[in-house]
């Protein structure tokens, strides 16, 4: 496949799509969207409801198949792989409504994805540990998930993602439900993330915040992409504005 | 030098003491009646044990069970009956059967999703029951009555306490296998793939192989329990092995007992088996009904005053007897 690109910048890319298209009977979900996702960086996916980014995510994430189209990461073909072997790859994930393992604890939790790469389990418990005293909630270790406040959860979410050492992350609505002091928290941990090399694809509707973190960011509408560039220029760009931002969204 | 520390910190453990008080309960049971409730006891408590690890750990909720359960008793049965197999070796052929017969059935029904997983697995088991009721398999009619010729070698005993003991020993080696399952990386898996099918897959997790490898495990032992039955039992027929109650009694001793935990299938067989026997056989005559109806108010009762089961029960008035002491 031609991706128009030179071989110097093919490798900067963590993630490419090109052409993915997706209907669900009638609706289409997405057509033919093409986007180069740079290592390292912070990328915000923004649209209305029902533009098709969760559907993205499941197909980067490999819970739908593509009908068409190429997905690549570290210029392998992964669209045929299953779920699990994406995320052995590097690439990991949270949920728009997080999926807490409620049958264990928070340790346990974030052990589950430290297994992935660490095989003893006192190992794996002695990194899940790590990673909870990294975002504060080593507290919380031996507590049920059930008992923890949306913020905790959406970390922990996070915590379990990072145990699987992923290249890439994509978080679901990270910050919705969290106050703004949780927010301005979610965004040092997603800075730190990509200070480690972490590259980040995010999902958000709440527009301070999206334009705050990323450094890039990708516009769907109606399943197709319409804009990308750096935050302020997606602010400026008429056709997103009419789309989805709105006036005042806009002077954010 | 040998010291007793991990001695004593087994005989710490919760669990080590409940199976050292049931090993000792037999020695002591003044009536062979006592005994073979006991026996009753063991024996339900390891199938309990085996359903709860796929469907209670790994929340696979299976009613099919009774095939694993019946292909052992047959494989046993048959072999025994018919070519003279020592039924040690039919317990561990038919295990293997067992285990065949739940990777077949786990491949085929694990991609469907909740209770149509559960009411496929009860169409597996009903078919087998069909299967076996009109091949009928080996040299008898319908059913197959077991030679009694005495000796270890023929898994036959004049006295019920060695069955006791068996019972008792394959509980323990079910209890064992279940510790090590759950406390091993599949174990972790097996517990996200209850907890989430998802979220396990995108933490790497092949869930269809997990669920399938503890189906597995579960079949195997379920199937070796059946070929028990069989020579405790001494006669073996379709609608008896193949029944759809032994499903539901192993999830409901578990269910009652405390899904998803290790002690839950032992406790509830300990109150229910004998519970049974009681509204069964002393209630009896005249008054069956009023015994069956009995039993069933008190299942009712636990479920609604201890949703979690009795294990969960117990460990809520522990907690609030250590926070009392505590105050």
């Amino acid at each position: 496949m031609n991706m128009l690109r030179s071989d110097g910048e093919h490798k900067e890319n963590i993630l490419e799509l090109h052409d993915v298209t997706k209907s669900f009977g009638g609706i289409n979900a997405l057509q033919e969207v093409t986007l180069n996702i740079k290592r390292g960086a912070i990328v915000g996916l923004i649209g209305p409801n029902g533009a098709g980014k969760t559907t993205l995510f499941n197909m980067i994430s490999g819970f739908i198949p593509m009908d068409r189209g190429e997905i690549r990461f570290n210029q392998r073909n992964i669209g045929k792989l299953y779920p699990y072997d994406r995320s052995r790859l590097g690439i990991g994930r949270t949920f728009q409504l997080p999926k807490i393992f409620t049958n264990m604890n928070v340790l346990g939790n974030v052990m589950i994805g430290a297994l992935q790469n660490v095989h003893d389990i006192k190992k794996a418990e002695s990194k899940a540990m790590e990673i909870l005293k990294e975002v504060d909630l080593e507290s919380f270790a031996h507590s049920s998930p059930g008992e923890l406040p949306i913020a905790s959860r959406k970390k922990l979410e996070i915590c379990r993602a990072l145990a699987t050492s992923p290249s890439l992350l994509l978080l679901d609505e990270a910050i919705s439900g969290l106050t703004p002091k949780e927010t301005l928290e979610m965004i040092d941990l997603i800075r730190k993330l990509s200070d480690k090399g972490v590259t980040v694809l995010i999902i958000e509707h709440v527009m301070k915040f999206i334009m705050n973190v990323s450094q890039w960011l990708i516009v769907l509408h109606h399943g197709q992409k319409i804009a990308e560039g750096k935050p302020q220029e997606i602010a400026n760009n008429e056709i997103v504005v009419n789309a989805y931002l709105g006036k005042r969204a806009a002077q954010c | 030098m040998v010291t007793l520390d991990p001695l004593k910190k087994y005989m710490k453990n919760p669990l080590v003491i409940f199976m050292v008080v049931l090993g000792i309960l037999p020695v002591v049971s003044p009536h062979h009646f006592y005994l073979q409730i006991l026996t009753l006891v063991f024996i339900f408590a390891f199938f309990s044990e085996a359903w709860n690890l796929i469907s209670g750990f790994g929340k696979q909720f299976s009613l099919g069970h009774v095939a694993f359960f019946g292909i052992g008793a047959y494989v046993t049965g048959i072999l025994y009956a018919d070519f003279g197999v020592s039924p040690w070796i039919g317990m561990v052929l038919g295990g293997f059967f067992g285990m065949l017969l739940s990777l077949l059935i786990g491949f085929t029904t694990f991609r469907l999703r909740a209770f149509f997983f559960t009411l496929s697995t009860i169409a597996c088991a009903e078919a087998l029951r069909v299967l076996v009721t009109y091949w009928r398999l080996g040299s008898t009619g319908l059913g197959t009555t077991i030679p009694a010729t005495q000796g270890f070698r023929y898994l036959t005993f004049g006295q019920e306490i060695y069955y006791t003991y068996l019972a008792y020993f394959l509980l323990l080696l079910m209890v064992i296998v279940t510790v090590k399952v759950t406390k091993s990386r599949i174990g972790y898996y097996l517990l996200a793939t209850g907890g989430d099918d998802e979220a396990a897959k995108s933490l790497g997790v092949n869930t269809f192989r997990i669920k399938l490898i503890i189906f597995g495990i579960s079949g195997f032992f379920t199937a070796i329990g059946g070929g028990f039955y069989c020579m405790y039992m001494r006669y073996i027929e379709p609608a008896m092995v193949f029944s759809i109650d032994f499903s539901v009694q192993f999830a409901v001793f578990a269910i009652v007992g405390g899904l998803g935990t290790v002690a839950g299938p032992i406790v509830g067989s300990a109150l229910l088996v004998p519970l049974s026997t009681f509204f069964r056989s002393w209630i009896g005559g005249l008054y069956t009904p009023i015994g069956f109806l009995t039993y069933g108010i008190v299942l009712i009762l636990i479920i609604l005053f201890m949703p979690g089961g009795l294990m969960k029960g117990i460990s809520l008035i522990a907690g609030k007897v250590a926070r009392h002491r505590k105050s």
